[in-house]
């Protein structure tokens, strides 16, 4: 452990303080190994005994679900694997393009940071009082992806239409083997089926949204390869994201002061300036691109003239940036209004700072 | 706020003839840094109240500073001086200084050079230590994200402007691909994307203003020393007269180089001797948009007779390549002719500094039998000794010719 451990870390000894006798994980030391590649069907589609089991849970043992996860008590495997299922059979009937009414309040990246998520709710009105748009990046970086996702796909299988859950870039098996949701996931359980399970929904999970036919929402931004959005609708979204076309570009995408669209500096992804939002406002007839993927100060950040906003919902990012978060609320007319909040307080969170000694580093 | 991980040992400072640093007052934004003359005469009053940032000890006045991001307003204006410090003809046109790299007249024809700073930029942190002699300058150390990302943006002048090196303006035959450590990568997307955006460029004409720069900020910053003496507050060392030659963080005001280092690494590892000032700052990180990751930070720990500082920056390039570059002082301030000296082979208040700079590719990982899953060079701390031991592997490469691997500073 490093000298730098301190604060809401969940060690070993902390986990067991939220553990109780159903959420006690089991170690699955004979868990069948990861198949070298694993296609979507293959491993959801092998639970068909499962299916039939899950359509005999009741919303009831959906709910009390729901309550656990709400405490920060990750479910166990199988329940993982039938809310799943049962996630599966909602999110493969939504389009690309995902339509959504107002009043509805658009979130940005959590990257599990649960306990900001929470805050987020109070801050916002809880679910389903409220309809919810989530951007995506719900794992990764943060200490509770496992948690945080958890809890999304719950509320969106008992509330499906009151909640969206688009993809984003995160939202990838690559992405969380290096980011962290792949070892949570393989530190909580024992075994990486979990992660299994996730990452296959992950490939479900719709592309964008459109409010009312006039704010497009999406994770990234705009592609070269996309003028309408009838050609964000015909991609075959179920794969894991792929390394460049339009699908990529819609999750990876950057906002940026410039003309016209420019490659990013890294060799891969683009960059797009004021004139091509305003064209793709005109050509689709939207007010506004409502979009997440980067870290801001201020909780949010409008460009070109209001015609793009980037909304971001992880306070205190990585437990260390100092940012405030935000929400935009879109009231029946599509009025906007931007609620910013703080990282919850250390209180919320159930495990004290811990200071490190001071070390002899050499 | 990032959480504080400094540590004072109030209690034992008299005993060992150190006192404290208390923060300016009205320090709200975090941005006035404790100005140390000041700082000495801080009002006993404000002690209550304002917190203890540092310790005066042995003539050395030693703070340190958490700081949050750079809201929208300060990265602005760092992104501004950053763009001037990398492109200085672009607007210095009134410069007829007839040694600067380029003509102003070709810098008006070609488009800017443009920069972003890395997202999470801790804009305020800073550690600085400043030793002042009654009769003679004040010398005063310092690391700040901003000083290692303006050295990190005049490497910039020096290298190729555009991805495409065949259309490379002819003005500028002299670009090179590297320049003090600075250089510019691609991801391992890359390739295919180069195969596939003149594609695109057919419906879609790109930006003249094209970013093309070092977006993992390897700097090669070694920390700052600034020089003023009493009577005058002018910097002594570098006079900035002439835009494109201010010599970026006065680093040629660096002392001599050593044939060996002289930091006393044995009596550092003797943990009889209390630490009375410990604190690790993060100065900048960036994810590299989820291509790997970029810390930058400095470590410094306060004994009763010296101080030491180790600055780590750390860059991840996923399936391209790991680099680590390590920038280490020490000082010794305590009796003259005492067993330290002569075993340590030290003199009196001067700074010894080691720089030692590690890479390897993704392919020289798997020849050396090093872990080429990215996981594994993940700089977070539940792999921080995992990462330690394996940045201890990497082969050690050349430093550039302004960066002497051992050097020293005596200060007057």
């Amino acid at each position: 452990m490093s000298s730098s451990s301190f604060e809401d870390e969940p060690s070993v000894a902390s986990t067991s303080q939220t553990s109780d006798a159903t959420t006690t994980p089991t170690l699955h030391s004979s868990a069948p190994p990861l198949p070298a590649v694993t296609t979507s069907s293959s491993n959801v589609g092998s639970g068909d005994a499962m299916a039939a089991s899950s359509s005999s849970s009741s919303s009831s043992s959906l709910d009390s679900q729901i309550e656990r996860l709400k405490r920060c008590e990750y479910l166990k495997e199988n329940e993982v694997k039938n809310l799943c299922l049962r996630a599966r059979e909602i999110l493969v009937d939504e389009g690309n393009v995902q339509r959504v009414d107002a009043p509805v309040t658009i979130c940005g990246d959590i990257h599990g940071q649960f306990y900001d998520l929470v805050e987020l709710f109070k801050v916002g009105g809880e679910c389903p009082d409220k309809n919810y748009l989530f951007l995506g990046d719900f794992v990764d970086r943060g200490y509770y992806s496992v948690e945080t996702f958890l809890l999304l796909l719950a509320l969106k299988v008992r509330y499906p239409d009151r909640i969206t859950l688009i993809r984003g870039n995160h939202e990838s098996r690559q992405i969380t083997q290096v980011y962290g949701f792949y070892d949570e996931c393989l530190r909580k359980y024992g075994s990486v089926n979990v992660w299994r399970y996730c990452t296959e929904i992950f490939d479900y999970l719709s592309l964008s949204a459109i409010i009312e036919d006039k704010i497009f929402t999406v994770h990234g931004g705009l592609s070269p390869s996309i003028n309408t959005l009838d050609q964000i609708r015909v991609i075959d979204r179920k794969q894991e994201v792929p390394h460049d076309g339009a699908m990529c570009d819609l999750m990876w995408s950057d906002p940026e002061e410039i003309d016209g669209w420019g490659l990013s500096p890294r060799g891969a992804g683009y960059l797009f300036g004021g004139d091509v939002v305003a064209m793709f406002n005109e050509r689709n007839d939207l007010d506004l691109i409502a979009r997440a993927h980067q870290l801001v100060m201020e909780g949010y950040r409008s460009m070109f003239n209001d015609a793009l906003v980037t909304v971001w919902s992880a306070p205190n990012y990585c437990y260390r940036c100092g940012n405030v978060a935000s929400i935009l609320e879109l009231d029946e007319n599509l009025g906007k209004s931007f609620k910013i909040f703080d990282a919850a307080p250390n209180e919320a969170r159930g495990v004290p700072v811990k200071n490190p000694p001071p070390d002899y580093f050499l | 706020m990032p959480p504080s991980r400094r540590r004072i040992l109030t209690e034992s400072l008299s005993t060992f003839g150190a006192t404290p640093i208390y923060s300016p007052t009205n320090d709200a934004n975090g941005t006035a840094h404790a100005n140390l003359s000041q700082s000495k005469h801080a009002a006993p009053e404000s002690a209550e109240t304002s917190p203890i940032i540092g310790i005066s000890i042995g003539g050395w006045n030693i703070i340190t500073q958490n700081s949050t991001i750079g809201d929208e307003g300060g990265m602005e204006r760092l992104t501004a001086l950053l763009e001037d410090v990398a492109d200085p003809a672009y607007h210095a046109y009134d410069d007829h200084d007839n040694t600067s790299i380029e003509s102003n007249v070709n810098a008006a024809k070609r488009s800017r050079r443009r920069l972003c700073p890395p997202e999470i930029t801790f804009l305020h942190a800073r550690i600085s230590l400043e030793y002042s002699s009654l009769a003679s300058a004040t010398t005063e150390i310092r690391f700040t994200a901003q000083e290692a990302l303006m050295e990190w943006a005049e490497a910039h002048r020096y290298l190729d402007r555009s991805f495409d090196s065949n259309n490379k303006d002819a003005t500028r035959r002299l670009d090179k691909k590297e320049y003090r450590g600075v250089t510019i990568l691609q991801t391992v997307d890359a390739k295919k994307w180069s195969e596939r955006s003149p594609q695109i460029e057919h419906n879609h004409e790109r930006s003249h203003a094209e970013f093309y720069y070092d977006w993992t900020f390897a700097t090669p910053y070694a920390g700052s020393i600034h020089t003023s003496s009493p009577c005058n507050h002018h910097s002594k060392s570098t006079p900035p007269t002439k835009k494109s030659n201010v010599c970026i963080n006065h680093r040629n005001a660096w002392g001599r180089p050593l044939p060996y280092s002289r930091i006393p690494f044995h009596l550092l590892q003797d943990t009889s001797q209390p630490i009375l000032l410990y604190d690790d700052i993060s100065l900048l990180e960036d994810d590299l948009h989820d291509n790997g990751d970029v810390t930058l930070n400095v470590k410094v720990r306060v004994m009763p007779q010296c101080w030491y500082i180790l600055q780590r920056l750390f860059v991840r390039v996923d399936h391209v390549c790991v680099k680590c570059r390590e920038v280490r002082m020490f000082c010794f301030f305590g009796e003259e002719g005492s067993s330290v000296m002569e075993e340590g082979d030290v003199e009196v208040n001067t700074v010894y500094r080691d720089v030692v700079w590690r890479e390897a590719s993704w392919d020289d990982l798997l020849m050396m039998g090093l872990p080429v899953d990215p996981a594994k060079w993940r700089d977070d701390r539940e792999n921080a000794g995992m990462l330690a031991s394996l940045i201890g592997r990497l082969p050690n490469v050349e430093l550039p010719d302004d960066l002497p691997r051992y050097s020293c500073i005596r200060l007057a």
